[in-house]
């Protein structure tokens, strides 16, 4: 029996912890202490709403002449897209780096570190966190620096970039610690490649990243109606609430669309992986996806015993005490049973680090240790000591002001039920030795566990293929596409590039012809040798310099593509919608990289053009001319040294993430109205071939509306 | 629960200070036993708990060769019970410990003959010995003494030892006070080191784990062998895995008796207390524990650096990389000095490392730690850095050469000196916001500066210094025959890399 008193009282938590010794017959000495029960008051946070919706969670703590701010933004990784993984870390690091609209990056540090204040953001799956911390005698200046970074942020294109180098140089380093590799696979496995808590950023997703991108993610979340604020320290309530409201005032309200969230369709299954990693200790994690908290989920307290039995209480939990104290067979050896994410279901798991010799033995002892919690009742002894542990040890969550009053914000964030600090030690206390098989048995699956192993096989003491079939995964060194930088051309290369610009220009039909052009339409037929080879009526139409439609006749129907110059758009018989702003960059790339206009562009402007060096094309000599495409990518031209018409483009596109050399190859030019038009046009991409297009028919200077390359709205 | 044994130093470096020196002197009361014992208190009632620390002035610099990572292996050993805690009958389980030592030494002995050991031996002794520590099991209630914590509400409770010192840690409510000081003193006065063949593979674990799994650990393990060539700070803590192999019961009770001895130890409790019950309960606990002579200190001087020393470690991860310079040690005042141009280098997004190195992209970070590894000899000013591919160790290595010779030459401005003298100050009051934080600051000062007023002093020391202290001090210091610089290669690199350097 556990006597307690813990109830809330006009405002305040009034803890009262006792435990009897228990006096038996041959009692130690310590068994035979006395202990004078725990009166203890905590503070509870005052709630204040801002008139803009802001949450406020106060404590007043004069003890020491600081203030402090921790806070809650409802955004997270979790919304990440999936084409730019990596996204709200980096966000959150830049908008702090990056300065504000009125302060430099340099000039804010400066400001901050000089009154030894500091504001930051951070970024977890399922929320974002905002926090100033400063000296009582500098609370207005902080709280406008604060506000400043909430509401202004400028997001710097250097920041980011230097972000972005960061980001990359860390997925670069992410194979070099066994955890870290093992974890990525781990939940890689559990959740899939497709689910937020199974992805991982890739340096091609980092390199997607715009300070666009950036600017969206604060419009989208960073609201004050969306934000809550924990303050601790030296201030009036009164009095800091007025400036509050002054901080943030014109800071609206707004209505926050928050993408839908993937939920985890994914059933639990066995599997074991095993990556090659040469070191003398395996690195393993055994587990499967775990629960979902609901708001009330009366289950929790018996979970929290069971896994404290099984693996998180510390020495006196079964798998410290027998992995580690009784076999010698890991340094670190535990288990943990996600239970704070709201969004989809946490993990299970048990990890060790064993010697690679004594591996499958460990995976053994594990496994069976999982199984026994289901198979056997714990012992009452067992049972005693951890809810002894998990009530006597409670009042640690009341330590200081600024963790009581986080702690009340988090737990409200994360939707559980009012009072549940109140009732913690009674819920505890209720726990029986049955409840704790019931979790155990309705929570452990040990018979669709996920063993992830990382370390040397060639040392283990068995094969693992006893836990079941090993699936080996290959690690790559993920590696930036190496950088083509323009070399510094001589006056001699940029003199001969020109040369062979003006014997193109006029092999195509000379200067004036081209410069005659406005638009093209081409029709024809393509054939899409990735897609099972796959024909479709093809339609492009060209309105110099920068509009581009391309109306496709598929199987699945008609589709059509616009560029109006700046953005694009898909438009299919499932309606319109704009592209992602990447495929508009290429687009702007592909409307340059049009023969005619390029050449007219080249003639026109006195932008840098050189020669480097002449190259095979299908069995032709080609000089190859180097250009800057609006996306910053190089552009190769080749050049025929025979007929001087161009016989192929070389260039560099991310689509999807993933970066990719493309070649677009031009042969059959006749001539159309005085201009040669090449009718067969191959695309390659990585050295594949990707599509074949074949002309049937080209028009020079058709009438072509405008509004053809918009969407009509 | 982790026992961290080799970043404790770090504590040295964020020094957490008061409102005001008045308050923490005002606020600290020290009592001394007549058995030599130290004990430092702060009450402090906003919240029912308390902070009772003990630091023992044995590190593994304290250990004979024979004997190198007893230290730590020791510290294991003490969560192992006492001669009523963790048994269920000692007098049966003492016969049967003993045995498990012989077999146990003629094991090692017989192992450590290599490739002329008696394979046939080795596996009787093996078998033999696992057999008696099956019968110990009998006896052994194992895991009670960290169990009684557990049950009563600790948190925070740990262990570490660093090249200087041991420090047993815990956090309780503070209704357990007494249950702390019983089981404080029992396991000083009747410690039993059980299991300790089995611990000795698990502390190979850690081993492989913290130096050989990670590549930062291999790094610092090979940059100290590199740095110090006398002094045992060279060594790494926890022991070459030739020297734990040869670890044994013996050899730790010998370490203990030297050195776990009251007047070689300082307790700190912060929380809620009342002072003088204090001075009484652990006074009953620990004042019949006789007071010894104390062990002598390290003789040994590390030579002068009489040139540049460079090492590469190989290891399948990306490059990173360690410099260190030889210097005095606290309370010399140059080590002030250093604690100064740490932070001007590397404190916060103003630092020039920041500024100059990370926001330029070379590196992903880089750093300064002054004393590594320890502070009661002299020890190293030290540069960690990683830098940014395609940038290379080399490349980094230049810039940061560039801002240690900017520090000789150029004087720091006022500026820069006001700001971090207010973060100084300023952290000096967040320091005072936790029982665990300020127990961490008393026990290591009063334990390795012999004075916990060393935190008052230190702060007066940093408004003392000037521009020209900095200059002269990295003129004396930051000289190239003055510092070893040791980089993770990757192993496949290595061999082409000779080649491709013209």
């Amino acid at each position: 029996m556990l006597p307690r008193v813990f109830r809330i009282i006009s405002g305040s938590l009034i803890l009262c912890l006792i435990i009897f010794g228990s006096s038996s017959i041959n009692a130690k000495p310590h068994e035979e202490l006395t202990y004078e029960p725990i009166q203890f008051k905590s503070p509870t946070p005052e709630k204040h709403t801002l008139s803009n919706g802001m949450e406020l969670y106060l404590i007043e703590d004069n003890e020491l002449p600081v203030f402090d701010i921790s806070g809650l933004v409802k955004t997270g990784t979790i919304y990440d897209p999936a084409d730019k993984i990596g996204l709200a870390s980096i966000f959150a690091s830049v908008m702090r780096t990056g300065g504000t609209v009125s302060r430099e990056p340099d000039a804010l540090n400066e400001e901050l570190e000089s009154m030894a204040a500091s504001v930051e953001i951070g970024m977890s799956p399922e929320y974002g966190n905002v926090s100033l911390s400063t000296l009582a005698e500098d609370i207005d200046k902080g709280l406008e620096i604060f506000a400043d970074v909430l509401r202004n942020p400028a997001f710097r294109e250097e920041k980011l970039d230097l972000r972005k180098q960061q980001a990359i140089e860390g997925i670069r380093r992410r194979n070099d610690n066994p955890i870290q590799l093992a974890w990525r696979n781990f939940s890689e496995i559990l959740y899939g490649k497709d689910h937020p808590f199974g992805w991982y950023s890739e340096i091609e997703y980092v390199e997607n990243i715009s300070v666009d991108d950036l600017k969206a993610f604060h419009a989208r979340y960073f609201h004050p109606n969306n934000i809550m604020l924990s303050i601790t320290g030296d201030f009036d309530t009164e009095s800091l609430i007025t400036k509050l409201e002054k901080a943030f005032e014109g800071w609206g309200k707004s209505e926050i669309d928050f993408p839908d969230i993937k939920q985890v369709e994914r059933d639990r299954t066995p599997s074991v992986h095993y990556i090659k990693k040469e070191l003398p200790q395996t690195t393993m994690l055994i587990g499967h996806i775990g629960i979902q908290r609901k708001p009330d989920f009366p289950d929790l307290f018996a979970l929290r015993v069971m896994n404290d039995i099984l693996g998180e209480g510390g020495f006196t939990s079964r798998l410290m005490s027998q992995v580690r104290e009784k076999h010698g067979l890991a340094y670190m050896v535990g288990s943990i049973m996600q239970t704070s994410l709201y969004t989809n279901p946490g993990e299970f798991f048990a990890y060790s680090q064993t010697r690679a010799e004594k591996t499958a033995e460990a995976i053994t002892l594990i496994t069976d240790i999982i199984k026994g919690m289901r198979d056997a009742p714990v012992t009452e002894d067992e049972l005693k000591r951890t809810k002894d542990s998990l009530i006597n040890s409670f009042v640690f969550s009341f330590e200081s002001s600024s963790q009581i009053a986080f702690q009340q914000m988090m737990l409200d964030y994360r939707g559980f039920a009012p009072g549940f600090l109140e009732t913690f030690t009674d819920n505890i206390a209720k726990v029986t030795v049955e409840d704790v098989q019931m979790v155990a048995q309705k929570y452990l699956h040990p018979d669709a566990l996920t063993i992830v192993t990382v370390g040397n096989k060639e040392n283990f003491d068995r094969s693992l293929d006893e836990f079941g079939e090993i699936n080996e995964i290959e690690i790559e060194q993920p590696e930036p596409p190496p950088v083509e930088p323009i070399p510094e051309a001589s006056d001699e290369d940029i003199a001969k590039a020109k040369e062979i610009l003006v014997s193109a220009i006029n092999a195509h039909g000379g200067l004036e012809a081209i410069k005659a052009v406005t638009s093209v339409v081409s029709e024809g037929q393509a054939t899409i040798a990735q897609m099972g080879g796959i024909q479709m009526g093809l339609k492009v139409s060209s309105l110099y310099p920068d509009k581009l439609r391309q109306d496709m006749q598929t199987p699945q129907g008609d589709m059509s593509i616009l560029f109006d110059g700046e953005s694009g758009f898909m438009v299919s018989p499932m309606g319109s919608q704009p592209l992602p702003p990447e495929m508009s960059t290429s687009l702007k790339d592909a409307a340059f990289r049009d023969t005619i206009p390029l050449l007219q562009y080249l003639t026109d402007n006195d932008i840098p053009i050189q020669f480097s060096g002449v190259e095979e094309v299908e069995g032709k000599q080609a000089s190859v001319l180097l250009i800057t495409q609006p996306s910053d990518e190089s552009l190769k031209i080749y050049v025929s040294d025979e007929t001087h018409l161009i016989l192929k483009y070389a260039f560099r596109e991310t689509e999807m993430g993933t970066t990719m050399e493309k070649e677009t190859i031009f042969l059959d030019y006749r001539d159309v109205d005085g201009i040669q038009i090449a009718f067969n046009v191959i695309q390659n991409v990585n050295g594949q071939l990707y599509t074949n297009t074949t002309l049937a028919k080209v028009e020079i200077n058709s009438e072509l509306d405008e509004s053809l390359f918009e969407v009509s709205q | 629960m982790k026992y961290k044994y080799t970043f404790l130093i770090l504590l040295f470096v964020i020094l957490p200070v008061i409102v005001s020196a008045q308050d923490l002197e005002d606020r600290v009361v020290e009592h001394v036993y007549p058995n030599g014992l130290k004990l430092l208190m702060i009450e402090r009632h906003t919240s029912p708990t308390i902070a009772p620390y003990i630091l023992f002035k044995a590190g593994s610099v304290d250990e004979s060769d024979d004997a190198r990572g007893i230290a730590h292996m020791l510290e294991h050993m003490l969560f192992k019970g006492t001669n009523t805690i963790g048994t269920k009958d000692y007098e049966q389980e003492k016969v049967i410990l003993a045995e498990i030592d012989r077999i146990g030494d003629e094991l090692d002995n017989e192992r450590a003959k290599g490739s002329r050991a008696d394979e046939n031996k080795i596996e009787a002794l093996e078998e033999a010995l696992k057999e008696q520590q099956e019968m110990a099991e009998e006896w052994t209630v194992a895991g009670e003494y960290t169990e009684i914590y557990t049950q009563h509400g600790s948190t925070g409770f740990n262990a570490g030892t660093s090249v200087d010192y041991t420090i047993y840690t815990v956090e309780l409510p503070s209704n357990k006070l007494e249950l702390w000081a019983m089981l404080e003193s029992d396991r000083l006065k009747n410690n039993v080191l059980r299991q300790f063949y089995v611990e000795r593979e698990a502390v190979k674990e850690e081993r492989r784990m913290s130096v050989d799994s990670r590549p930062g650990g291999k790094l610092y393990e090979q940059f100290m062998a590199s740095a110090f060539t006398a002094h045992p700070y060279g060594m790494p803590i926890i022991g070459w895995p030739s020297d734990i192999a040869m670890l044994n019961r013996k050899k730790a009770e010998e370490f203990f008796k030297i050195h776990y001895a009251p007047n070689n130890s300082v307790m700190v409790i912060v929380g809620d207390i009342n002072i003088d019950k204090t001075i009484e309960l652990i006074e009953k606990y620990f004042g019949d524990i006789p007071s010894q002579p104390l062990p002598k200190e390290v003789t040994v001087d590390e030579p002068e650096q009489e040139g540049e020393r460079r090492i590469e470690v190989e290891y399948d991860a990306e490059p990173q990389m360690m410099i260190g310079f030889h210097k005095p040690t606290i309370p010399h005042f140059d080590d002030y000095v250093f604690d100064m141009i740490s932070a001007i280098l590397s404190d916060g997004r103003t630092s020039r490392f920041y500024k100059n190195i990370v926001e330029e992209g070379i590196a992903v970070s880089a750093n300064t730690i002054n004393g590594y590894p320890g502070a009661r000899y002299d020890n190293l000013f030290v540069v960690t850095a990683t830098p940014r591919s395609p940038n290379t160790t080399a490349d980094v290595e230049k810039v940061i050469y560039a801002e240690l010779e900017r520090l000789k030459t150029e004087p720091v401005e006022e500026k820069e000196f006001k700001r971090i003298l207010k973060q100084i100050d300023a952290s000096f009051i967040r320091g005072l916001s936790s029982n665990a934080g300020m127990a961490n600051q008393l026990t290591f000062y009063e334990g390795i500066a012999g004075d916990w007023r060393y935190i008052l002093n230190w702060r007066k020391k940093m408004y003392e210094i000037t521009p020209e202290d900095i200059m002269n001090t990295a003129k004396t210091y930051f000289t190239k025959s003055n510092r070893t610089v040791a980089t993770i290669v990757k192993k496949e690199q290595t061999e082409t890399e000779g080649e491709a350097s013209e």
